[in-house]
């Protein structure tokens, strides 16, 4: 359901910019989010994210299997980062650095399919991370949050 | 997490990216994908209908506020209109108030009248060039109000008889006493050197008098109030109310102005 209403307010906010703007990968923090914190639900995860890749694909871009290639990808990645390292090396700052560059290959395309092209790539990208980095933050702080009670 | 699990997770992941290349090689093929495009569109456009009406809303009221601030920019520039209307409309207001006292030939306007000698002399914008002369007795509303003193080119002074400096003789209409009359410089006009015991009333008219050849006789000045006051010797003084009303002086006449074709006006001084 959590894949649902995410992918559902991405869509909502794309609407409500009517594809001006960029808005925040939703969908993909909740998916990176949900990942790292369930060892079990990899399989699970990345069905939601090809298939919400998809819907996306179909629904904005117009080229199905782009977003959901990165998306698949992403999550293959910071799985593999996240779970590569110790346990005691599973802290929040590491946490959010994955999760933060979890994002780069997805804001990458993003703004290159938004058409910005010169110095409009930096306009755009310090753009999208003025909101992207107070996202990743608030998802670590809920994170470490999260682990604080789960070890008490 | 177990070699099993993550065996079966990069399984699922590597058969995600064959499938999305897959799809992305049938990609530039639109007809491929075209009715599954149609499809999600059209049952995506109930869910994001809020969205839609959200939108709609936020984009009219940013057109609303636009349309406020381009009325009120008019709203502006015509009120600003308006007033330099209104001071043009003044201005030739004024303009025509000039000409109209311009036109009346013997009347000339009080162009200046000083705070600090307001009670001895005013300036009028008649001088030599108009005929007017020194000496020439000015009046206002057919009363006596002082006389010219001193005339240029084209203004002329006019010395008030409120002034304490202007002696006028004058003469009581139904007595046939003769006097001087003069003012004190704080607006009040005196009869002077009239004899105690004549007997004098309140409401009599006084006259310029016939002593010399300065002043045209039988020019009224004022009448007789009740107030008197015995001065130096055997004489006593009555206040005079002036028939001018030398508070608000806009207009004057200059009795014996000289015509334009050299003869004056009036009876000769």
């Amino acid at each position: 359901m959590i894949y649902v209403i995410s992918w559902y307010i991405q869509d909502f906010l794309w609407v409500l910019g009517t594809g001006k703007v960029l808005v925040p990968e939703i969908f993909l923090l909740i998916l990176v989010f949900l990942s790292l914190r369930g060892p079990s639900r990899g399989v699970e995860i990345l069905w939601a994210g090809f298939l919400g890749g998809i819907l996306w694909d179909l629904r904005w871009i117009g080229f199905p299997g782009l977003s959901s290639l990165f998306y698949v990808v992403t999550l293959l990645m910071s799985r593999w980062a996240w779970f590569s390292l110790p346990v005691s090396g599973r802290t929040v700052p590491v946490f959010g650095a994955i999760l933060w560059a979890a994002f780069f290959p997805v804001s990458v395309v993003r703004i290159f399919m938004g058409g910005a092209r010169g110095l409009g790539i930096f306009t755009t990208y310090f753009l999208q991370q003025s909101y992207l980095l107070p996202l990743v933050l608030f998802a670590s702080l809920i994170y470490g949050w999260r682990l604080k009670n789960s070890d008490a | 997490m177990t070699e099993k699990h993550l065996g079966k997770e990069w399984i699922h992941g590597l058969l995600m990216i064959i499938a999305s290349l897959l799809l992305l090689a049938a990609a530039p093929r639109k007809d491929v994908f075209k009715g599954a495009v149609d499809f999600v569109g059209e049952i995506l456009r109930y869910p994001e209908y809020p969205a839609v009406a959200l939108e709609r809303s936020a984009k009219r009221v940013s057109f609303w506020f636009a349309d406020k601030s381009v009325l009120q920019e008019r709203l502006g520039i015509l009120e600003e209109e308006n007033t330099r209307l209104r001071l043009a409309w003044s201005v030739g207001s004024a303009g025509s108030l000039k000409q109209e006292l311009d036109r009346f030939y013997g009347y000339a306007r009080v162009t200046l009248r000083e705070p600090m000698s307001w009670w001895s002399e005013v300036r009028i914008n008649k001088g030599t060039s108009d005929g007017v002369f020194f000496g020439a007795p000015v009046l206002h509303n057919g009363h006596l109000v002082g006389r010219v003193s001193s005339s240029e080119g084209n203004f002329s002074w006019v010395e008030l008889i409120t002034s304490s400096s202007l002696m006028i003789p004058v003469v009581i209409e139904e007595t046939r006493d003769l006097g001087v009359v003069a003012g004190d410089g704080e607006g009040g006009l005196w009869l002077l050197y009239v004899p105690e015991g004549r007997v004098l009333s309140e409401g009599m008219t006084v006259s310029t008098a016939m002593v010399s050849e300065a002043l045209p006789p039988g020019i009224p000045v004022g009448r007789l109030s009740s107030e008197s006051r015995k001065t130096g010797g055997a004489y006593l003084a009555w206040r005079v109310v002036p028939g001018a009303n030398i508070t608000q002086l806009y207009a004057l006449e200059i009795f014996g102005q000289m015509t334009p074709n050299g003869g004056r006006e009036g009876p000769s001084p």
